[in-house]
């Protein structure tokens, strides 16, 4: 591929609850070029979030190297938590690009532009971030991901808790985002259909690293790994009688 | 205990004029799983709000009467549902793993409220086994920490089918879980759901869990009924004129 690598995570070995505590990753490797959206699954408790705040540079690793952009978005699995309860919406998609040393003014037209373009009505820009919808706020907070271009965003679970018609308006939405902006995705979920609607690449988490790589299509094919079995396994099928007979164990 | 429901000339009102439930009637089948489904907003946990008695708990105004068995229950007065409330009728919220505390041991907390006899606790035994869990004396010696979040999922199912409820409401009992454990809960559920002969009523957007579960679906839109039958064919895009959540349901299955 000629597209530039925007992640390169080699070999790496953590620890987040401290030096005492058990390795969540090791020998972890992965690489994400720019314009690729990327699927990271595993089951709760496999070290998705870790890995992503691996990533974000938010770990200290106890080995390995990671290389990312300096600016990067990262979308935590609540909305909520990316905003000061107390600051507007406005203010709040403004902050990423004064820290990356843009000029007020300048910072501020990039908010408002950000916010437009993921339909965000001017109505709600000088709101706290309370005040506004579940689906609403999930916008707000990939606005202020995106507001100071970065080069790389870090999703965790970003379509949980929203209902199919929302999660696929997002799907489309980072098609539409990596298409014009061109950053690298790396996208955390344990739902394949998901992986499968947004993600070219889908990577099986298992034992604290990557153990397949596959497009969706190859993985449901001929899956290799005990998780991607398990995740295949377990997906229910929009069909009563498949789905049914899963359920009854057949 | 397997006993009919029925929701008649039901309207609930939040801070504005408009209805977010307007429902003539609902009759769910007795000892069956009914789905409510339908897009976020659409009045789905009001429905089951209103199904549990807690609409005066929640600052609403609502009008329409809840019949079961004899009783005929008014939505809008908590005093009518004395004794039915967490008793004939149980409710368990999306995170039932919130339901319990840390610091004290997870059957006692299981048996809140109930009183201790001895066919609860035959009873529990024996759906203590259909859910998979421990017997009895090792969860008296559990703490609700030692437990995964699917596990506590499932204690808080059982202990709403104790004594013996006539309706149980389920919001979002899957929501929190990853696909293996919400594969698991759903075992239990419908295991139970015919053990005890309950009705069920489970408030889902998943409509993968609902192809999976449901006796009969109610689909709610703004509030209304928009279609309502047999699974199979309101959830085929190929046999029915797809709603916009089953389209997009659709959708997200398709590569797989």
């Amino acid at each position: 591929m000629s597209a530039p690598n925007v992640l390169q995570i080699s070999d790496a070995a953590v620890r987040p609850a401290g030096p005492e505590s058990p390795l969540v990753l090791q020998g972890f490797t992965l690489s994400i070029f720019a314009g690729e959206i990327v699927a990271l699954v595993g089951p709760s408790g496999a070290g998705k979030t870790t890995a992503l705040r691996a990533a974000a540079g938010l770990l200290t690793l106890e080995e390995g190297t990671v290389r990312a952009p300096k600016r990067l978005g990262y979308l935590p699995q609540h909305p909520l938590t990316a905003f000061d309860p107390r600051w507007s919406v406005l203010r709040s998609v403004t902050e990423p690009a004064l820290l990356a040393g843009a000029i007020k003014g300048d910072a501020l037209e990039k908010a408002k532009r950000t916010l437009e373009s993921l339909r965000l009505s001017d109505m709600l820009w000088e709101r706290r971030p309370a005040a506004l919808s579940g689906g609403q706020l999930r916008r707000a907070a990939i606005a202020r991901a995106l507001a100071a271009d970065p080069g790389l965003i870090l999703a965790d679970e970003p379509t949980a808790g929203l209902d199919p018609v929302a999660t696929l308006q997002l799907v489309d939405l980072f098609h539409q985002l990596t298409e014009s902006r061109n950053p690298g995705v790396l996208w955390v979920t344990h739902d394949l259909g998901v992986a499968a609607a947004v993600a070219e690449r889908v990577l099986v988490l298992e034992g604290g690293r990557i153990v397949e790589s596959a497009t969706m299509e190859q993985l449901a094919a001929q899956p290799r790994s005990e998780t991607a079995r398990s995740l295949l396994e377990s997906w229910l099928p929009l069909d009563v009688a498949r789905a049914r007979s899963m359920l009854s164990g057949n | 205990m397997t006993a009919g429901m029925k929701l008649t000339d039901v309207r609930v009102y939040y801070s504005s004029s408009e209805p977010v439930l307007d429902l003539p009637i609902l009759e769910p089948e007795p000892g069956k799983i009914t789905v409510i489904a339908g897009p976020t907003g659409s009045g789905k946990s009001t429905l089951g709000h209103a199904v549990a008695g807690l609409l005066p708990f929640m600052g609403a105004r609502a009008v329409g009467t809840l019949h079961l068995g004899e009783h005929a229950l008014p939505l809008d007065s908590a005093k009518k549902w004395r004794g039915i409330c967490g008793k004939l009728v149980r409710w368990i919220p999306q995170e039932p793993a919130r339901a319990f505390t840390a610091t004290r041991p997870l059957l006692g907390q299981m048996l809140e409220g109930i009183d201790d006899d001895l066919k609860v606790n035959e009873q529990l035994v024996t759906l203590l086994e259909v859910a998979g869990l421990p017997d009895p004396p090792e969860l008296s010696r559990s703490y609700p920490f030692e437990f995964s979040g699917g596990m506590l999922q499932r204690a808080a199912l059982v202990s709403a089918f104790l004594p013996d409820p006539m309706i149980v409401v389920a919001d979002e009992p899957t929501a929190h879980l990853d696909p293996p454990r919400s594969l698991d809960l759903a075992r239990t559920v419908t295991r139970l759901v015919r053990q005890a002969s309950v009705t069920l009523l489970w408030i889902t957007h998943d409509l993968r869990m609902a192809s999976a579960v449901a006796d009969h679906v109610v689909f709610l839109s703004e509030g209304r009924i928009e279609a309502e039958g047999e699974p199979g064919l309101l959830l085929d895009p190929s046999r029915y004129e797809p709603l916009p959540i089953v389209y997009a349901s659709a959708r997200l299955a398709q590569p797989l």
